[in-house]
């Protein structure tokens, strides 16, 4: 059976504009995709007009209909999708906008390639993730051919798919967009074996003098490049944003110093989407893994026994997104079972038990009680165990009883 | 102290039915369930090709189908098909295993009719009183009943009064021991109706000259019902009742005991 080509799309969402690229094995790197052919015009305003004779506009052609009466104008999707606490308008336009965005790809030659989506997001929460479980649903996007990541990751992906002079050393990145510098420093641990690299997030609001005026900017700037590279050793500079414009860059350039690579654009967040999605299907060779808060800090298996042997099922895997999807599966209780779980925390080489007695199971005939097993992750630190009986077919309904038991790595 | 068995094998998507099962089966772990527990109904109507394939297609167990299908065409044995569903399904313990493989061996030559009447025995063992008595009260209809030697049909009567007596249902009991010693003269029978007759109300027809009880036999009953009363085994409700009744707290001891035995009913009547 032949494998379809994959086209992995990489999307940078923001509050209020997002950004798309394209990457397949044929290229060298991903390419951004320009809204003006010819320019490097990639952004693109999460904003829909919905007009009233059914048409949609999206983007800059929704902004320039704003105050139009002929139709409906909605900006910040993304934004509003995670504050929508009713109701799934919002969801609902974001999921337009989102295919509109894939649909970018019919300006190239690229049919018959089969789509692996990744979407970067600010910041990865429950809501953010409950949002884009919502699209990829609606978009019909298995679990496998989509994947959601906040900025910290994108940029890692991005940074360890370029040389190693840049990310030799610590690597960073300032993103200025309106009146906050984020900074997240990347930093790779251990020489042989899987590399495991950390990204440290600080804060700076801008204050309303150096929003102003350029020179008190580059001033400003220049001490936060001060803080930040204290007592580290940087191999490479990432500024992006619209904070950047304008050509203020001085004193800065100069704090910062020789000996490393620095680069100036807008586009790294869609990109490192784009190596992303491609590493999720093309784990080889790749020795790198990422590590953050939303990665699970641990691992936990189930004594079960199987063909008569009792054996540890590993239920959650360490450094798996937490709101990455669980195989749920069944089990028979014999007797009356204790959970008995294995919890080993990330980096650690011994384990403990952790038991959890199952108290009042149905009264049913023995070996007839059927639990299924679900793992629930709430964060990288909580998981909860949820058993639930599913009852044995039509021999015996469900109690609709269920039990479930939570662990903190770590404590 | 209890333990979780890993179920093998898919939930079908279309389920196993046969008229025979009046049942829909999904799982492997339903099949052996309802195998183990309708062992009389095991026959060729309904495990073989069929059964195998849709194990193959719908649990996604192909190589045991593939056994089963090799193992069915050599030997056309229903219960060596069954016993390596069992074995294979991971739902049994190594002790259960070779405890139903010794119910398979003993079914082996067996008619559908002794086969359901060891069921009701297995029942009857188990203290699954009523699914026992109806297994029994189906047997003695008379479709089964022409078909059957009048020493079984004694055994299957004698059996049925039992459930009745530990039930507390007496009258029925000494009917039936009544009706088992007609069909086949046994000491044990006509005792069991002689322990029943101490429970039956006044005008209750005492059957004796039916039941042949002279001197002789209501003294080597007597006998015996002393001897039974000697062993304290046999006693044990009795001296619970009387523990509770000297007890500090004998009101909460009383009720106590008497949810349990009302639980203990209750779960036998099933």
């Amino acid at each position: 059976m032949s494998q379809k080509k994959k086209l992995y799309i990489g999307i940078d969402l923001g509050y209020e504009r997002a950004m798309v690229s394209l990457f397949h094995a044929g290229m060298v790197e991903p390419e951004t995709i320009s809204t003006v052919s010819g320019e490097e015009k990639y952004q693109i305003p999460t904003a829909i007009f919905a007009g009233r004779k059914g048409s949609i506009y999206y983007g800059d052609e929704a902004v320039k209909r704003e105050e139009s009466s002929d139709g409906e104008y909605f900006d910040g999707l993304y934004a509003q999708a995670l504050a929508e606490k009713e109701g799934f308008l919002y969801h609902d336009y974001l999921v337009q906008y989102i295919r509109r965005l894939i649909r970018l790809k019919e300006r190239y030659d690229l049919k018959g390639m089969e789509v692996r989506l990744a979407i970067a997001v600010p910041e990865i929460t429950p809501d953010s993730i409950e949002v884009m479980e919502y699209v990829r649903g609606q978009l019909g996007f298995s679990t496998e051919q989509f994947l959601v990541m906040d900025y910290g990751e994108s940029f890692f992906a991005h940074t360890y798919h370029q040389d190693r002079s840049i990310w030799m050393h610590d690597t960073m990145l300032f993103d200025f967009s309106k009146d906050r510098i984020e900074l997240y420093t990347l930093h790779c641990e251990g020489h042989t074996g899987i590399q495991n690299v950390t990204a440290q997030k600080k804060e700076w609001a801008v204050s309303l003098p150096a929003a102003k005026d350029l020179q008190i900017r580059d001033e400003y700037f220049s001490n936060i490049i001060r803080e930040a590279m204290q007592k580290k050793i940087v191999s490479g500079v990432y500024f992006i944003g619209d904070g950047f414009d304008g050509g203020w860059l001085k004193e800065s350039l100069r704090v910062l110093g020789p000996n490393k690579r620095v680069f100036l654009g807008k586009n790294l967040y869609t990109r490192g989407a784009c190596y992303a999605a491609y590493r999720k299907n093309h784990p080889e060779g790749w020795k790198f893994f990422y590590d953050c808060d939303y990665k699970l800090q641990g691992e936990i298996s189930m004594k079960i026994r199987k063909n008569g042997e009792p054996v540890y099922v590993k239920l959650v895997e360490e450094g798996r997104n937490w709101f990455a999807p669980v195989d749920s599966f069944h089990v028979i209780c014999r007797g009356d079972p204790v959970l008995e779980l294995l919890v080993r925390q990330k980096r650690s080489r011994n384990a403990k038990t952790v038991t959890f007695p199952l108290e009042d199971l149905p009264d049913r005939p023995a070996k007839t009680i059927r639990l299924k097993v679900m793992i629930r992750p709430r964060s990288g630190q909580q998981v909860s165990v949820l058993l639930t009986d599913d009852g044995f077919g039509e021999l015996f309904a469900s109690s609709k009883k269920s039990w479930e038991f939570s662990l903190t790595f770590g404590k | 102290m209890g333990e979780f068995i890993i179920c093998s094998g898919k939930t079908a998507e279309h389920a196993f039915f046969h008229e025979t099962l009046a049942v829909h089966l999904y799982t492997i772990e339903e099949l052996c369930y309802y195998m183990e527990t309708n062992l009389y109904l095991l026959d060729r109507d309904w495990i073989g090709e069929p059964l195998f394939q849709w194990m193959k297609t719908e649990l996604g167990l192909e190589e045991l189908g593939n056994r089963l299908q090799a193992l069915y065409a050599q030997t056309k044995d229903v219960y060596a098909c069954v016993e390596c569903i069992f074995r294979d399904s991971g739902y049994y313990s190594e002790g259960e295993l070779e405890e139903l493989s010794a119910v398979l061996a003993s079914m082996r030559g067996k008619t559908p009719m002794e086969c359901r009447k060891m069921r009701g025995d297995r029942l009857l063992a188990a203290g699954k009183y009523r699914q026992a008595a109806y297994t029994y009260l189906e047997l003695l209809q008379s479709s089964y009943a022409a078909r059957m030697t009048e020493e079984l049909q004694g055994n299957i009567l004698h059996n049925l009064g039992v459930i009745y007596a530990r039930q507390f249902l007496f009258e029925e009991a000494a009917d039936c021991f009544a009706f088992a010693w007609k069909k086949r003269k046994s000491e044990k029978t006509r005792e069991a109706y002689l322990y029943a007759l101490n429970f039956v109300s006044d005008n209750y027809p005492m059957r004796e000259d039916e039941m042949g009880l002279k001197f002789s036999v209501m003294r080597d009953a007597m006998n015996h019902f002393t001897e039974i009363s000697d062993d304290p085994g046999h006693y044990i409700e009795r001296r619970e009742a009387s523990e509770a009744a000297e007890a500090f707290d004998w009101q909460s001891r009383q009720t106590g005991l008497l949810r349990k035995w009302r639980e203990e009913y209750q779960k036998v009547t099933l």
